[in-house]
């Protein structure tokens, strides 16, 4: 017996490998746990980075930026006058070139690389009649045509006098109004045509109806004259500032069309015409010599291209830029 | 020595031994389980946020690509995590049935969890497996779509 208590009392140096194989294996646990909240405190770190995406909301405000400057440009030189289109291009290129330096330079402070240059310009006319006057040519023609094979009208308006229109007895068909001779502004494509008929119904009102190829007739859109005018916009189709739904058969004509007037002398007014063709024609005066109407130069529109390079984002893009109030 | 009496030392030893095993155990399968729902947890929240952030940028991406010309390019660079709480995933992007509904389907691999994050775009995303880490969104405009490459 004494022998077996002294053993056991000798071994008891040896107790408890159990207590400290657990108590290594616990650490190493809690080690891996700390680990892993380590991990989870980086993806919240992760989640509050700022995001690429910044980067794109910054280019397309470049963007923006650069097509409003090289517009503004454009809109100066429409405005200046009647240069030639070579004059109003190379003017346009070297502000966008002195505009893409400046803000180049400005961006490269926070390691931005942008910039915009000017690709091409369409060359287009803008034909005006501002002052009151019957819609016939600068020689005093009736028919006359004003625009010839234009892809795109960028803004058509006319203001007419209600008093100087035709007022027909027989509105039928087609026909009968050309027979009136009613003023009629004619879109014609070589296969397909849309007449716009501009005439007075009683004693303020004026009418606008449209015919087709077949020469069928449009209900008609109603204004009555303020002041004893009547505008008619025929690219938002609007007569008198409503909405005039005969009108939208315009957007159905493919282009390129000439528009034309016939019986001009029995309507007067004034009216502005923006095309994207150069061509101006012997039926339009000179805007420097006073006469009516007149046809001058201007660039109908832009094409730039835009670059934006930042660590994270590199982008190039070719956009159109309007030269004026149009699309 | 009354105590002792009647209990062989060989008992007492074992008995003690194993209460001791028994408690240990108890401790590490607890403390084990406890680190194991932990670090799921941590994959799956860092799934979520990668995956949130390919989403963003995506949508990002989209917004930015939507005005391009045909000739025009864009690339943008994301940064997702290469691993999360220590796993390697993959990002699978795959179509909806619902047009221009993209799914981001995060797959880790250990532990296997799984974290999916649909986004709306106007571009179609075309469907592709990337690992996760940098990547690089790239827009096709002649065909008006988005392609995520690995970085």
């Amino acid at each position: 017996m004494a022998s077996l208590i002294e053993h056991w009392t000798a071994r008891r140096g040896d107790r408890g490998q159990l207590m400290l194989v657990t108590a290594f294996a616990l650490a190493a646990l809690f080690i891996l746990l700390a680990l892993v909240l380590n991990a989870v405190i980086y993806t919240e770190n992760f989640a509050t980075r700022e995001s690429a995406g910044v980067d794109t909301i910054d280019a397309s405000r470049y963007e923006y930026v650069a097509s409003e400057a090289v517009g503004t440009a454009v809109e100066n030189e429409n405005a200046a006058g009647n240069s030639s289109y070579e004059t109003m291009y190379d003017t346009v290129s070297r502000q966008t070139v002195i505009w893409s330096i400046l803000t180049a330079r400005h961006r490269a402070t926070d390691a931005r690389a942008v910039s915009v240059g000017l690709l091409s310009t369409t060359n287009g006319t803008r034909i005006v009649q501002n002052n009151s006057r019957p819609m016939t040519n600068v020689s005093n023609a009736s028919d006359w045509r004003l625009v010839r094979d234009a892809t795109a009208v960028g803004s058509f308006t006319m203001t007419v006098n209600q008093s100087s229109l035709v007022t027909p007895t027989n509105t039928t068909n087609a026909g009968e109004l050309v027979d009136e001779g009613v003023y009629t502004v004619v879109f014609d494509n070589g296969t397909d045509v849309r007449q716009v008929f501009v005439y007075a119904t009683g004693t303020n009102n004026v009418t606008v109806r449209v015919a087709n190829s077949s020469g069928v007739l449009s209900p008609g859109c109603h204004a009555s004259a303020t002041g004893g005018t009547v505008t008619i916009d025929f690219v938002t189709r609007t007569v008198g500032g409503d909405h005039c739904s005969d009108l939208d058969a315009l957007r159905t004509l493919d282009s390129p069309y000439n528009i034309s007037y016939r019986d001009g002398a029995n309507a007067s007014g004034t009216y502005a015409v923006v095309t994207n063709r150069p061509a101006i024609d012997a039926d339009l005066g000179d805007p420097d010599d006073g006469s009516s109407p007149y046809g001058e130069r201007i660039l109908y529109d832009a094409t730039i291209e835009v670059r934006y390079v930042s660590p994270t984002l590199t982008y190039e893009n070719v956009i159109r830029v309007p030269g004026g109030d149009w699309a | 020595m009354m105590d002792d009496r009647g209990v062989s030392m060989p008992i007492q030893y074992v008995t003690l031994v194993a209460i001791v095993a028994i408690l240990a155990s108890g401790l590490l399968v607890s403390a084990g389980g406890f680190v194991t729902t932990q670090q799921d947890s941590g994959v799956r929240h860092g799934l979520d946020v990668a995956g949130t952030r390919l989403a963003t940028e995506l949508v990002a991406a989209d917004r930015l690509a939507g005005s391009l010309d045909e000739t025009g390019t864009m690339e943008l660079t994301v940064d997702t995590p290469t691993r999360v709480a220590g796993a390697q995933y993959l990002l699978k992007i795959e179509p909806t049935a619902t047009p221009n509904r993209t799914r981001i389907r995060l797959t880790s691999i250990a532990p296997s969890e799984e974290v999916t994050v649909e986004i709306v775009t106007d571009l179609d995303v075309q469907p592709t497996t990337v690992d996760g880490g940098r990547l690089v969104i790239v827009a096709d405009a002649a065909n008006n779509t988005l392609e995520v490459h690995d970085g």
